[in-house]
């Protein structure tokens, strides 16, 4: 749950709050108390403000840091005081505002924060305020309080919340001779925003609070603020200006003080109400607390890891509100059916336990009063990112009684000990507010603080401590998260980052001991200490970390990373580099660097590709000092404990003084190593971060220029087109690309720019290749052009760094563009989608959701071609460019023996024998992934699944090359790795990018000839991932829609696919690439497909369980 | 002589002078040594580089009018601190509290105390606190004196050890008294002026300034005349020392379980020669009696606080004879840790619990004297050694701290 930008607190004169930190709710434990329920302290049978404040020493002793009070106002009590009568005032049962006033000040002078209810969503029936309006005429400022109708019809689309008892959101007023509005019970009338006097008196609620010195008001059922014709009635905008207008009185009167927003809603659509850093300081994070138990009951992560990484960023400065539970049913509004009834049979045998749509409970019954359980669900409260609230007395594991009414059974009396009433008070037993629990198993007598206090091994205690180490932490409550994704999806883990601290988090959510792997190379060198015992773990290697976990336990590891000395600090690891090159990169100096510098710097670089290998050795094979710059170039080879050694580029470079600290605080991990020259301290780095150095490579190529290096020689290789591309200004400025990946990229001005290629392999690159080939020889516009590049050349063929030229570097031209074709695609699929969910799919389209390849042999569908707008467009311009691309790639050479490379070949049987067995083997291996991992998938995907395996055999039997010979078709290179990513959207067409193939295969088999159709192949199931990847995200909000939306994701993917096809046969008609049959064709195409499906499965098992359901789809699109 | 301040006078005095460079307060003067407090203050002034702009705060004394000028003012205020030879906690704390308030109020860039008895300070004292501040950009410096072996044991034994666990920073003497601070920690300390406790803002000047990541140095004044030790009170000092000591740990919880390990702080000056100890003998054997006798009697409030194991080293101990009676450091360092946690946790009455400390502390001097009389070690090396094992104890003291489960071994 990752936070945006920090915004500037407002700083004025305002009345401060209790706490001293302005953000202190994100470091918070709360605990949310009745006040009828805590302690009576007068004999009535009702708990009272004096009663709370004899209680504060336990709340202190408990080490949470802010106590949240349900209603305590005036009110008749039909909804447990969330039907408020005065708003300023105190219900005499619990006491008086005096003993309010010495409730708050105890508490502050402990250092407990207190939060309180601002229920204005709507009043009591019994308000003075409704009883105005009901008897005001029409029209008038008094009756506009509330809102009102002459008929029950308006606002037909709002649901109805409390369905077990309201049929109705309108109700009859006698008095008034007017139905009036009540998204809750009807005794509770709802106010009326768009009458402005309103939000002044709630105004001036909130101010006397505020001005007694409460620190944070719980603004009660927020989404239902404002009511509008046509809409659900929820989350409106005109709704989030009132509460922006409330949230600028607080912040502009007022300091340390913080507003949360209770809207039981999915969390994209709570995003907004934090607004800009504008609304609410918190909300509650509703749906992720059933997560947690249908992860616990289902002995698997996936409901937890699936919520938080459907959970947006919020603005710095705003917080989640955790919780296991509350006053409240468990609410299962927030998931599917499916899990609602999941959770209905795992958490309530009874259906007495069953309330509106949750259940009833506390959180020990749930969990069948199974201690572990309880510390399990405690541990994930405490550190998943959020402020967490505890219930009263679910630090003690108390019962509930499901036999009274309402959410009653979980309000019951707070057991303090085993006398009479449980200690919380002495009436008679009948006039208490509401019977202890007295059961055999909960009952006061069983479960009480007294014994609990007296108990160090109580459930109690360990909250005590578990509080007490969190508060340790600011991580927990401020930090960033990263799940982990261990093959054992009974295990949950997670890191926490905050500024310099790093907690790992591991809970077995299974009933038995669980062995897990974790991938924690990143982490290399560190020592993890369990947090509770302080324990010192097994350092952190690159291999997988191994943890064997009891059943339901959880671990908090602190990391503490290996120690990192200042250089002056560290002499053995300072170089001197006054002697120049020769004497750092030869010698001790250079043993230096290869034995301790460079193993530790190549696995903290994002281009290095070997991380999960170990490395055993590395040499400089080959170097080069730069005139220019004074910068170095080294070839680096880099042996492993087994497999073939790789080389790498490793440009150097050291600064000093202000560059060198600048460097250190912004890019550590291009640091080698402090160095010394003539007394001066710096750092020795990657070159690619002087700009003196990026400089020089440019003018390498520009300039034809040479350098000899000790053993082999650089040149530059400007192309024809350099001059052109480069332009006439005299300078260009140098920026640094800002995404690293395998390369690295450096912009000239608008002009230019250079990939830097760290992984070298002998032999051409074939990025460059293409690119110089497509630029100079095909003159094929539509790809950045090539400008030249640097090559590097071994002295002689048994040199070391191999016998073969290699490319070192490549210049291209800068392309201006719109971003990347797959992200574009996104919004459009998005914005189609936003159109058509509203519509129910028309029969008239049922027959354009055939295959694409056989749409495409007909004319696209004019109301389809509606639907989906300009994107039909789009799909029709790329795949014209990309048979233009294959066009000009299967074209024969001018000169065949000078571009061997480029001349097509035919494909043979044998070459067609080959894909199939290659195809088949893929094919098992991904079917018995499927099989084995089948139990572990989203309910929704098991069924496609089961599809795809019972048809296992006759797939199979499908890709046979066929006996009769007729095959006619030609393989030619091709871009290898086509997908929507590899693609820019420019002004209304396209530019193809990047032929380097997939960087992780061995250079051959991207150089390798192919059929064009692999590309073709690798562009639809880009159009599909589009489709069925947002349909995933915009239905995660939306789960109702996905059924009906699942038609019109098949006829985006489809018709776009079918134009892309349509217009790449017309502009390839005739092309000897291409099968000459249309039959072939088909196959063929089928066959890419079928791979690149499988490739995606293997992929999507393994690190997105969710997205199965895509490739299950694409295979079983297959006309099979 | 004139007579001195009250407080409100005081204020208004201060009011009246505006701004300042430097604010020195003399807490130790008294009408013995007074006399020439503020020429001394005067007098150091000649070794910084620009003369600054000075307010001499002191409590009584005479012909320090003599020496006011334009940049050069003192206030008088009898309110103002106590010898501590004679001071309580309370008005110890509350010194230094009015003088840091003082500072604040006129801006200035360094505040310097020199709170030790008079008879030894010169003028090099103060110059050497004040300068690290006004011309080196330290925030916190505090003094080295020159060790005597016997003098001085309540910091040498517990806080100084205990401190440089905690914090990370080799700081001999991380309280003082003598000191100097520079605004910026002045303004990180400002949060702390309602704090309860009674040392405020002594006990927190170290943490804060390493919690802050300002510069602390300390530096070589020479010689100190330490108060002589008041036995037969020892209990109440201690207490009156640890409880504040043990109360900031718990407020400083999160940060001194992040440190690992310590670093040495820049040492200013250089060290003088030592003299030879004025110190009495230490009677050890009284001091080994009164251990024993708390093995005897102590036992059920130390059953509540200390482990088994820690229980049977003392057993063992107490059957040590004299002349052979050591406490290993190990065992020492978790007995500080221990009572520091039972201190939290309010395992019994606080000032119970502390005054049941007195003889365990009486075993560690007579250990440490025994040791010490033998020969063969200086102090610097066997506090250095004492040091390590606070650190070394540290993880036991954390996992306690977060786990304080009474079934420990």
């Amino acid at each position: 749950m990752p936070r945006e930008a920090v915004q500037e607190p407002l700083v004025a004169a305002r009345r401060s709050g209790s706490a001293s930190d302005p953000l202190w709710y994100q470091d918070a434990i709360i605990y949310e108390v009745h006040v009828k329920a805590f302690k009576d302290s007068n004999g009535d049978g009702v708990g009272d403000f004096p009663g709370l404040l004899q209680r504060l020493d336990y709340i202190q002793d408990l080490g949470v840091t802010c106590i949240w009070l349900l209603p305590f106002f005036p009110s008749p009590l039909k909804d447990d005081g969330y039907d408020i009568a005065d708003y300023m005032g105190v219900h005499p049962m619990y006491g008086t505002l005096d003993d309010f006033k010495a409730f708050l000040d105890a508490a502050h002078a402990r250092g407990l924060q207190v939060m309180i209810e601002l229920v204005v969503n709507h009043t009591s029936d019994q308000h003075p305020w409704f009883d105005a309006a009901r008897r005001a005429p029409a029209g008038s400022t008094e009756r506009d309080f509330y809102v009102w109708s002459d008929t029950d019809k308006k606002y037909a689309d709002a649901r109805i919340i409390f369905s077990d008892t309201e049929k109705s959101n309108w109700t009859w007023d006698p008095v008034a001779q007017a139905y009036y509005w009540h998204r809750f019970f009807s005794h509770q009338p709802d106010l009326n925003y768009d009458n402005p006097v309103v939000l002044e008196e709630v105004t001036k609620v909130m101010r006397f609070w505020f001005d007694l010195g409460v620190d944070a008001l719980r603004v009660d059922a927020v989404p239902y603020l404002v009511e509008r014709e046509g809409t659900s009635c929820e989350n409106l905008p005109e709704t989030h200006e009132v509460v922006r207008r409330l949230r600028h009185t607080v912040d502009s009167e007022y300091a340390n003080r913080m507003i949360l927003a209770e809207a039981n809603q999915w969390p994209t659509d709570v995003r907004p109400y934090f607004g800009d850093g504008d609304e609410f300081h918190m909300a509650f994070h509703f749906p992720l607390m059933p997560r947690i138990y249908m992860a616990l009951r289902q002995e698997d992560r996936l409901p937890i890891t699936d919520i938080v990484s459907q959970t947006p960023p919020i603005p710095a400065g705003c917080q989640w509100g955790l919780f296991l539970r509350n006053h409240d049913e468990l609410t299962l509004e927030m998931v599917t059916d499916d899990e609602r009834d999941y959770m209905y049979l795992a958490y309530s045998s009874d259906p007495r336990m069953r309330l509106n749509l949750g259940i009833r409970r506390r959180l020990a019954p749930l969990v069948d009063n199974n201690r572990r359980r309880m510390e399990l669900l405690n541990s994930l409260l405490f550190s998943l990112p959020g402020t967490p609230i505890l219930y009263y007395g679910d630090e003690l594991g108390m019962g509930d009684n499901i036999y009274l009414g309402d959410r009653n059974g979980v309000r019951t009396p707070m057991q303090w000990n085993a006398d009479r009433n449980a200690g919380f008070s002495t009436a008679t037993p009948a006039r208490l507010y509401s019977p202890v629990v007295m059961d055999p198993v909960w009952g006061y007598e069983a479960v009480n603080v007294e014994a609990q206090q007296s108990d160090p091994s109580s459930l109690l205690n360990w909250m005590r401590n578990m509080i007490a180490l969190r508060k340790l932490f600011r991580v927990f409550g401020r930090g960033t998260i990263e799940f982990l994704n261990p093959a054992n999806r009974k295990v949950l883990a997670y890191l926490r980052r905050y500024e310099g601290e790093q907690v790992l988090c591991v809970a077995n959510l299974s009933r038995f001991a669980q062995p897990v792997d974790l991938d924690l190379k990143d982490l290399a060198g560190s020592t993890p200490i369990e947090m509770l015992g302080y324990v010192e773990f097994p350092a952190i290697g690159r291999e997988a970390y191994r943890l064997t976990l009891a059943p339901y336990s959880s671990l908090w590891l602190e990391i503490h990373a290996p120690d990192v000395e200042a250089p002056s600090a560290e002499p053995e690891n300072t170089i001197s580099v006054a002697g120049g090159w020769e004497k750092v990169l030869t010698g001790a100096t250079g043993r230096r660097l290869e034995t301790r510098i460079l193993p530790d710097y190549l696995p903290k670089q994002r281009w290095f590709a070997a991380k999960s290998r170990h490395i055993a050795s590395t040499r400089i094979v080959d170097w080069a000092a730069l005139p220019d710059s004074g910068a170095a170039l080294a070839m680096l080879e880099v042996r492993y404990d087994a497999g073939d050694p790789d080389t790498y580029l490793v440009p150097l470079s050291s600064s000093f003084g202000d560059a060198s600290a600048a460097l250190v605080q912004s890019s550590p991990n291009a640091v080698l190593c402090p160095v010394t020259a003539r007394e001066q301290g710096g750092v020795l780095h990657d070159a690619i971060f002087s700009e003196a150095f990026c400089r020089e490579l440019a003018d390498m190529i520009a300039g034809s220029r040479e350098i000899r290096m000790h053993s082999g020689v650089l040149r530059g290789l400007p192309s024809s087109a350099f001059a052109a591309i480069r332009g006439d200004a005299a300078v260009l400025p140098v920026k640094r690309g800002s995404i690293e990946q395998s390369n690295t990229s450096v912009m000239y001005g608008d002009r230019m720019i250079l990939k830097l290629f760290r992984h070298e392999m002998a032999g051409p690159n074939p990025d460059c290749e293409v690119g110089k080939y497509l630029t100079e020889q095909a003159h094929f516009a539509p790809i950045p052009p090539f400008a030249g590049s640097i090559e590097y050349a071994p002295a002689e063929p048994s040199s070391e760094a191999g016998a073969e030229t290699v490319t070192v570097a490549m210049m291209q031209g800068f392309v201006a563009n719109e971003g990347d074709g797959w992200k574009w695609s996104i919004e459009e699929v998005e914005r189609f989608y936003e159109t058509a969910a509203p519509n129910p799919f028309p029969d008239a389209l049922r027959g354009e959701l055939a295959s694409p390849f056989d749409l495409s042999e007909r004319d696209p569908n004019p109301e389809a071609h509606d639907h989906i707008g300009m994107y039909m467009e789009a799909a029709d311009k790329l795949g014209r460019r990309t048979a233009e691309l294959h066009l000009a790639l299967g074209a024969q050479p001018n000169d065949p023996l000078k571009h061997p490379a480029f001349a097509p070949e035919t494909i043979s049987s044998t070459d067609l024998q080959a894909i199939f067995e290659s195809l088949r083997r893929q094919a098992s291996m991904a079917f018995d992934a499927l099989k084995y991992n089948l139990a572990q998938l989203p309910d929704e995907t098991v069924d496609l699944a089961a599809t795809v395996l019972s048809r296992r055999h006759r797939i199979l039997d499908h890709f046979r090359p066929r006996a009769d010979g007729g095959f006619h078709a030609q393989r030619i290179r091709i871009h290898g790795d086509y997908h929507l990513g590899q693609v820019l959207r420019v002004v209304s067409n396209f530019v193809i990018l990047d032929f380097e193939g997939e960087p992780s295969r061995p250079l051959a088999e991207r150089r390798a000839k192919q059929s064009p159709l692999k590309d073709v192949a690798g562009m639809l199931r880009s159009f599909s991932y589009a489709a069925y990847s947002t349909l995933i995200n915009y239905t995660a909000r939306r789960p109702e829609d996905l059924d009906r939306l699942e038609p019109w994701a098949q006829l985006w993917d489809h018709q776009v696919s079918a134009q892309f096809l349509r217009a790449y046969r017309e502009t390839a008609r005739g092309a000897a690439f291409l099968p000459e049959r249309s039959e072939d064709f088909a196959m063929l195409l089928d066959t890419y497909l079928f791979d690149k499906a499988l490739y995606e499965l293997l992929y999507e098992l393994n690190s997105r369980p969710a997205w199965v359901l895509i490739p299950l789809r694409g295979i079983l699109s297959l006309p099979i | 002589m004139s007579e001195a301040n009250t407080l409100s006078e005081t204020q208004e005095q201060i009011a009246g002078i505006g701004g300042a460079d430097l604010v020195v307060g003399i807490l130790g003067a008294d009408e013995t040594h007074s006399a020439g407090a503020a020429m001394m203050v005067r007098e150091s002034l000649g070794a910084l580089a620009e003369r600054p702009k000075t307010v001499v705060i002191h409590n009584d004394g005479d012909g320090a009018e003599a020496a006011a000028d334009d940049s050069f003012f003192v206030v008088r205020d009898r309110t103002f601190g106590q010898s501590p030879t004679v001071a309580t906690v309370e008005s110890v704390g509350a010194a230094y509290r009015s003088l840091f308030a003082a500072g604040s109020k006129l801006g200035a860039r360094a505040c310097c105390v020199v709170a030790s008895n008079l008879q030894t300070v010169t003028p090099h004292w103060i110059s050497q606190l004040a300068q690290p501040i006004l011309e080196r950009n330290f925030d916190l410096v505090t003094p080295c004196y020159d060790r005597h072996k016997f003098e001085g044991l309540i910091n040498s034994g517990i806080v100084s050890p205990l401190s440089q666990a905690l914090y990370g920073r080799r700081i001999q003497n991380p309280m003082g008294p003598d000191l100097a601070c520079s605004k910026r920690l002045l303004e990180k300390l400002s949060g702390a002026a309602n704090d309860p406790n009674p040392m405020m803002p002594l006990v927190r000047l170290a943490p804060e300034a390493i919690r802050s990541g300002l510069q602390v140095a300390q530096t070589h004044v020479g010689e100190r005349v330490y108060p002589p030790t008041d036995w037969v009170n020892l209990s109440s000092v201690l207490a009156q020392l640890l409880g504040p000591v043990f109360t900031d740990m718990e407020l400083n919880a999160a940060l001194w379980q992040r440190v690992r390990g310590s670093q040495p702080v820049p040492t200013l000056g250089e060290e003088a020669h030592l003299t030879e100890s004025q110190t009495g003998p230490i009677e050890v054997h009284r001091m080994v009696e009164s251990f024993q006798l708390g093995v005897r009697n102590l036992q059920e409030i130390w059953g509540l606080v200390l482990p088994p194991a820690s229980l049977l080293e003392l057993h063992r101990l107490s059957r040590t004879p004299a002349e052979t009676f050591r406490m290993p450091d190990s065992v020492w360092a978790r007995v500080v840790y221990d009572f520091a946690l039972a201190h939290r946790l309010r395992s019994i009455r606080r000032d119970h619990l502390l005054r049941a400390f007195t003889p365990l502390y009486l075993a560690w001097v007579a250990s440490y004297a025994l040791e010490m009389e033998s020969g063969g070690e200086g102090v610097e090396e066997r506090l250095l050694r004492l040091a390590r094992e606070y650190e070394a104890a540290k993880p036991y003291l954390i996992s306690r701290w977060r786990s304080p489960d009474r079934f420990s071994p």
